[in-house]
C-alpha cells in the first residue's frame, strides 16, 4: 500500500468523526443557539473541505464549501441564526455522510440543490459568492491556499491571522483547537489543549484484540502458577507480579471500554428525523452518557437500539391529538437511559405512550399458533407483552416505513444475547412500555464463582449470579413441589428451582440418593438471573472464586446454548461455563414478577400462587355408604375402631366407654341432611375432635384415608351450618364438617358464643391468611362474634389495605407463612410505619412449636395463637380489644 | 501426500498430515454433560481447549475406550490450517480445534494423487473420501471436515 493510501485512510476515518461532531453539534444547536456549537460546527466541515479538496473529492469539497460559507456568516455574526436553518443544514450532513460512504465519495451525485437550499439560507447572498459547481477550483486566493495544504494542516485556518504557529501543528487532532474570535488568543491555552489532544493516539482494534486475548492468557497462567506455588513458604515475589498482572488487566480492559455516549447522541437526531416523519413532536431525554461498555458490545448496540427507539416513536407514542385527548403532555417523551448495576450495565428504552395491548399480541400470538388459548388465559399482562419478542409478531396493524416489518423485536432479543445480555420489558396500557436491557460490560474476562454439581465442575459468572441460598430441613421455607417442578419462595418470589439434571437431560447416578435429600437434608441452590428472570439452580458445593476467561464451544457443541462456553481453571482443568441465559431460553423459564402477581385477576401467577398455598391433611371417611366426609386431621384427637356390642344407651343418647371415660356417640344425620348410618354395621369407627370441652365421638361407616391435598373450597350447595364448604378427594365431593358449628349445635350451652359477642361492632378487623380454607374459617369466626372482618391474601394486600385506610382497622391477624409477604415482613413493614404501628398485630399460625412462639413476638407480633381451636383464636382477640 | 494412519476396530485409516496439529495420548476429559455421546469431552491441549470427538460412536459403532494404545489426532482449526497450506489440495476442517479418539496408530504413509480411488459404492458413509491400495489391504481415507462438523448431519448424532 502506498503512502498515499495511508493518508488518504485516515481522512475517511477523519471524515467520519467530523461527520459525527457535525451530527452531535447540531442536535446541540436545535436545543439553542449558541457561539460554542456554530464554532464547532464550522470547523468540522472546515476539515472536512480541506480534505475533500486535497483528495480530489470534488463533489464533498464543494458541498462543504457553500456549507462552510453559511457557517462563516453565522459565526462572525453577519447572519443571524434561525430555527428554519436546521433543515439544509441537515440535509448538506446527510449528504456528506453518503458521500462518505459511498464508492465514489459522491463524485457524481447531484448537490446543485443542496448547495442553492444552503446559498438560500444566506439570504440570496448567493451569485457574487461561490455559484460555480467546482468552488474549490476557482476560489479566491485565501482558499486556493487552503486547498493545497494537506490535511494535517487542517485546523481554524480562518483564524489565520491569529495565531498562526500552533496552527499549523501536524496533526489532524489539531482540528479540535478552540474557537478563537478575538483577535488577541490566549496562546498558552492553546498549547497545553495541543498538547492534550496529542494524548491519543489510533491503535488498531485488532491489536488491542490480541492484547486482550494474551492478556487473558496471562491470567491464566497467573492462576496456574498460584496454585502450583500454594504451598510454598515464601512468595512473595509470586504474589507481587500476581497483583501486577491484575492491573495490567485492569487496564488492557480500560482500553476496550468506550462511553455509549457516542451511540447514544446519534438518536437525538434520529428521533428528530422520526418528529418529522411521523408527525409527533418527540423529545428524547438521555441519561448516562458516561456509562462504559467494551468497545464490541457498543458496536453492536445500534441496530437494535434504533429499532427500539423507532418502536417507540411509531407505535408506542400516540398523535398530540390523542395525547392531549388523555390529558398527557402534547410532546411525547422517549427516554433512553444507561447506567452501571451490580457489575452489569442496565439499558433501558422507555416512552410514555400508549403501552402495548396484552390482549392484542395474546390474539395475534394465539392465531399464529405460537401460543394456545389456554396458555393464552393464564398468561399476565407483561408476560404477554413479552411475545412480541417472537419471531412474527408485531402489534403493529399497518406496516408503516419504519418499523413493523414483522423482523424485528426477535431480531433485536437475539441481537442483545448474543451479547451476553438480557432484555426485559414492562408495559402499561394507556401510560407506556419500557424495555429493559441488561448487558455485561465485557465479553472475555469474568469473575466466576466455581461450583460443583454431582462430580462436575462448573464455572457461573458473578454478573448473572444473585445469591446463594442453603436451606436446612429447619427452615421454615422449604422447596416445595408443584406439578413435579421444584419451586423456592425467595422473598415472596417463586422461583423455579432447576437441577443439572432438568438442564441437560441427563441423569447421573450418584452415591447421594436424589438430589433433594443430601445426608444432612440441606440443599444448596445459587439464584441465578437473566434480566429479570430469577432461577435457581440446585448444587453440591462450592469451590472458588476464579477469574476466568471464556473461550466459545465449538459448533459442535454449540447447540448446547445452556453453556457460555468452557474455561481453563487454575488447576488446568477445563469446567463449562453456565449460562444463565441460555439455561432461561432452553428451558422457556416463565417466572413471573412480582407486580402482576399482586393483581386479583386470576392470572398466571396467580394460579400459581394457590398451587403454592399451604397444603391440607384432611381425614377423609364415611357416614352413609354414599356420602364422603371429610375433617381437618389437625383437629382430631383420635380414631376407634369399635364393635356395635360396646354401645350402651343411656335415655335417647349412645355412650361408649373408651379408657375409662364415657363418650357420646354422635351421629351426623342427626345435625346434618345425610343418609343414616347403614343398619347392617357390625363394626364402625368413632372419631374423637381435638377440641376443648367437646368430648363426643363421631360415628363414621368407614374410614377412607387421609389425604395431604390442596383444599380448593367451594361453598356448599345447601346453607347448612356445620358444612364448610365441598371439596374433591379422588374425584369424589366430599363435605367438610365444621367442628365448632358441629360443637355449638351439639351443647349450645357450652359451646354458646363468645362474651365478645354484640359488645365489640366498631371493631374492625384485617384477616390475612393466603388459605381459603382458614380465611373463610377464620371470617365467620370472627363475624359470629360480631366483628367486621376484611380479608387480604397476603401480606402485600394487607399493607396495601391498611395504607388506604391506616386509621380503619383496629386489629391485624395474620399468618405467617404467605406468599409474596409473608407474616414476618408484615408485622416489620407495620411496626416500621408511623401510621400502622400502633395497631397490634396477632399470629395466627399452624406452628405448635414454642420457638415459633418466640420467633413470631420477636418479629413484633402483639399476640400469637394456634390456628387449630375456635376459643384460642377468638381469645387471643379478645385480650387485644379489652386492651384496646 | 503424507497420511497418517490409525486403526478403528479392524480398519485402518488415514487422514492428511497438513491437518493435524498434533496426535496425543492420555488426556484427561473433561465430560460436558448433556452433549451428545459421540463427544468424549473437553481437554486442556495447554490452554487450548478441545473438543474430542469418540471415532467408533461417530461411525454407530463401539465407543473407543481410552487404553494405552487409543490415540488422540487434534486437528488443526481452519485459520491455523490456512496458514500453512498447501497448494496442491484444498482442505478444510472446522472453525475450532477438535480431536478424534482413535484405537491405535499405524504407520505414516505417502499416498500420490493418482493412487486414490473412488469409494466403492456398497461402502459409501459421509466421512469417506477415497480408499487407497497398500498391499493386501484397502486403507480408507477420511474427509476430516466431515467428522469435525458433525453437528452438520444431524442424523449421525443421535
Amino acid at each position: 500500500m502506498n503512502p498515499e493510501d495511508e493518508v488518504f485512510k485516515n481522512f475517511l476515518v477523519e471524515m467520519g468523526e467530523k461527520l459525527e461532531e457535525l451530527e452531535n453539534g447540531l442536535a446541540e444547536l436545535e436545543t439553542g443557539f449558541s457561539q460554542d456549537v456554530v464554532n464547532k460546527l464550522f470547523r468540522a466541515v472546515h476539515t472536512i473541505k480541506g480534505g475533500g479538496g486535497f483528495f480530489g473529492l470534488t463533489k464533498v469539497s464543494e458541498l462543504s464549501h457553500v456549507f462552510e460559507d453559511v457557517l462563516m456568516k453565522v459565526r462572525e455574526g453577519e447572519l443571524p441564526y434561525a430555527d428554519h436553518m436546521l433543515g439544509p443544514f441537515y440535509s448538506a450532513c446527510d449528504a456528506l455522510r453518503g458521500m462518505h460512504e459511498s464508492e465514489d465519495y459522491g463524485n457524481k451525485s447531484d448537490i446543485n440543490q443542496l448547495c442553492s437550499d444552503l446559498r438560500e439560507v444566506e439570504g440570496g447572498k448567493g451569485p457574487d459568492e461561490a455559484p460555480s459547481p467546482s468552488a474549490s477550483e476557482v476560489e479566491p486566493e485565501k482558499r486556493k491556499d487552503e486547498e493545497k495544504v494537506p490535511i494535517e494542516k487542517g485546523p481554524s485556518n480562518e483564524s489565520l491571522e491569529s495565531s498562526a504557529p500552533v496552527d499549523l501543528t501536524p496533526k489532524p487532532k489539531e482540528v479540535k483547537a478552540p474557537p478563537e474570535e478575538s483577535d488577541n488568543p490566549p496562546v498558552v491555552s492553546r498549547l497545553e489543549k495541543s498538547l492534550n489532544q496529542n494524548e491519543t493516539i489510533r491503535v488498531k482494534v485488532d491489536l488491542l484484540n490480541k492484547l486482550m486475548e494474551l492478556t487473558g492468557e496471562i491470567v491464566l497462567g497467573r492462576n496456574q502458577l498460584l496454585r502450583q506455588f500454594a504451598k510454598m513458604d515464601d512468595k512473595s515475589n509470586l504474589v507481587a507480579m500476581a497483583h501486577m498482572i491484575s492491573d495490567l488487566q485492569q487496564l488492557v480492559l480500560q482500553t476496550r471500554m468506550q462511553p455509549i455516549g457516542g451511540t447514544f447522541t446519534k438518536f437525538k437526531r434520529i428521533v428528530r428525523d422520526l418528529a418529522k416523519q411521523l408527525d409527533k413532536p418527540i423529545d428524547l431525554v438521555i441519561k448516562g452518557e458516561d456509562t462504559e461498555l467494551d468497545r464490541s458490545i457498543i458496536e453492536s448496540l445500534s441496530d437494535p437500539l434504533t429499532h427500539l427507539i423507532r418502536n417507540c416513536a411509531d407505535h408506542g407514542l400516540e398523535d398530540p391529538s390523542t395525547r392531549i385527548g388523555q390529558g398527557k403532555d402534547r410532546v411525547g417523551t422517549v427516554w433512553l437511559q444507561a447506567r452501571h448495576e451490580g457489575g452489569q450495565v442496565v439499558i433501558t428504552v422507555e416512552d410514555d405512550g400508549k403501552g402495548i395491548d396484552a390482549a392484542k399480541v395474546k390474539a395475534k400470538a394465539v392465531a399464529n399458533n405460537v401460543i394456545s388459548q389456554i396458555e393464552a388465559d393464564a398468561m399476565g399482562e407483561n408476560e404477554a407483552a413479552k411475545l412480541i419478542f417472537h419471531p412474527g409478531l408485531s402489534t403493529a396493524e399497518a406496516v408503516t416505513s419504519l418499523s413493523g416489518r414483522g423482523v424485528g423485536m426477535d431480531v433485536v432479543k437475539s441481537t442483545f444475547e448474543k451479547l451476553g445480555g438480557a432484555i426485559d420489558l414492562e408495559t402499561n396500557l394507556g401510560s407506556g412500555t419500557k424495555v429493559i436491557i441488561h448487558l455485561p460490560t465485557t465479553l472475555t474476562i469474568m469473575s466466576s464463582l466455581i461450583v460443583r454439581i454431582e462430580g462436575d465442575r462448573y464455572a457461573v459468572p458473578h454478573s448473572e449470579l444473585k445469591e446463594v441460598i442453603l436451606v436446612r430441613p429447619e427452615d421454615e421455607i422449604q422447596i416445595e413441589q408443584i406439578r413435579d417442578r421444584e419451586v423456592y419462595r425467595l422473598r415472596g418470589n417463586l422461583i423455579p428451582i432447576l437441577s443439572m439434571e432438568e438442564i441437560t437431560g441427563v441423569r447421573r447416578e450418584v452415591e447421594k440418593d436424589g438430589k433433594l435429600s443430601s445426608k444432612s437434608g440441606e440443599v444448596l441452590f445459587l439464584v441465578l438471573h437473566s434480566g429479570l428472570n430469577q432461577f435457581g439452580l440446585l448444587i453440591d458445593s462450592i469451590d472458588h472464586t476464579e477469574e476466568i476467561v471464556v473461550k466459545p464451544l465449538a459448533q459442535i457443541l454449540s447447540s448446547h446454548t445452556f453453556y457460555a462456553g468452557s474455561s481453563i481453571l487454575g488447576d488446568s482443568d477445563v469446567a463449562m461455563v453456565l449460562s444463565a441465559n441460555g439455561i432461561c431460553q432452553s428451558h422457556k423459564l416463565h417466572i413471573h414478577d412480582l407486580e402482576t402477581s399482586v393483581q386479583s385477576t386470576k392470572s398466571f401467577e396467580e394460579m400459581q400462587i394457590l398451587d403454592m398455598q399451604e397444603k391440607q391433611d384432611l381425614l377423609v371417611f364415611r357416614y352413609s355408604r354414599n356420602e364422603q366426609l371429610a375433617i381437618p386431621l389437625s383437629l382430631v384427637f383420635k380414631v376407634e375402631q369399635i364393635e356395635v356390642g360396646q354401645i350402651q344407651n343411656v335415655a335417647d343418647n349412645h355412650f361408649i366407654n373408651l379408657e375409662g371415660k364415657n363418650i357420646l356417640l354422635l351421629y351426623l344425620d342427626k345435625y346434618l341432611t345425610l343418609e343414616p348410618l347403614p343398619e347392617d354395621l357390625e363394626t364402625f369407627y368413632i372419631i374423637t375432635p381435638k377440641i376443648k370441652d367437646f368430648e363426643v365421638g363421631i360415628v363414621a361407616s368407614s374410614i377412607e384415608e387421609s389425604v395431604h391435598t390442596r383444599l380448593n373450597l367451594d361453598s356448599p350447595p345447601i346453607n347448612e351450618a356445620a358444612i364448610l364448604g365441598i371439596t374433591t378427594v379422588r374425584e369424589k365431593i366430599t363435605f367438610l364438617v365444621d367442628l365448632f358449628s358441629l360443637a355449638e349445635q351439639v351443647s349450645p350451652d357450652r359451646f354458646k358464643r363468645t362474651d365478645l359477642e354484640g359488645k365489640p361492632e366498631k371493631d374492625r378487623l384485617l384477616v390475612v391468611e393466603d388459605t381459603p380454607f382458614f380465611r373463610d374459617l377464620e371470617k365467620t369466626y370472627f363475624e359470629s362474634v360480631g366483628f367486621r372482618v376484611t380479608l387480604a391474601n397476603n401480606g402485600q394486600e394487607a399493607v396495601d389495605l391498611l395504607m388506604e385506610r391506616p386509621n380503619y382497622y383496629n386489629l391485624v391477624v395474620s399468618d405467617i407463612v404467605m406468599p409474596v409477604m409473608d407474616g414476618y415482613e408484615l408485622v416489620k413493614t407495620m411496626k416500621s410505619a408511623e401510621k400502622l404501628s400502633k395497631i397490634p398485630v396477632i399470629a395466627l399460625t399452624s406452628f405448635t412449636e414454642e420457638e415459633s412462639r418466640e420467633k413470631a413476638l420477636e418479629a413484633g407480633f402483639d399476640g400469637y395463637a394456634i390456628k387449630t381451636n375456635k376459643e384460642n383464636i377468638l381469645r387471643a382477640v379478645e385480650r387485644f380489644l379489652v386492651e384496646d | 501426500m503424507l497420511y497418517s494412519t490409525f486403526y478403528l476396530g479392524q480398519t485402518q485409516m488415514a487422514v492428511p498430515i497438513p491437518c493435524i496439529l498434533e496426535i496425543g495420548r492420555s488426556f484427561k476429559f473433561h465430560p460436558v454433560r448433556g452433549a451428545p455421546e459421540v463427544i468424549d469431552g473437553l481437554i486442556n491441549l495447554r490452554g487450548k481447549v478441545v473438543t474430542i470427538v469418540n471415532l467408533g460412536l461417530a461411525f454407530e459403532e463401539s465407543k473407543i475406550e481410552p487404553s494405552d494404545e487409543s490415540r488422540i489426532f487434534i486437528f488443526k482449526n481452519n485459520s491455523e490450517l490456512k496458514e500453512v497450506a498447501d497448494s496442491d489440495a484444498v482442505m478444510e476442517t472446522a472453525p475450532d480445534n477438535i480431536g478424534i479418539h482413535v484405537d491405535r496408530i499405524s504407520d505414516v504413509i505417502r499416498v500420490e494423487n493418482e493412487e486414490l480411488q473412488a469409494v466403492p459404492a456398497n461402502m459409501v458413509h459421509p466421512f469417506y473420501k477415497h480408499v487407497v491400495r497398500r498391499d493386501d489391504s484397502f486403507i480408507i481415507i477420511l474427509e476430516p471436515s466431515k467428522i469435525l462438523n458433525l453437528h452438520e448431519t444431524p442424523d449421525l448424532l443421535s
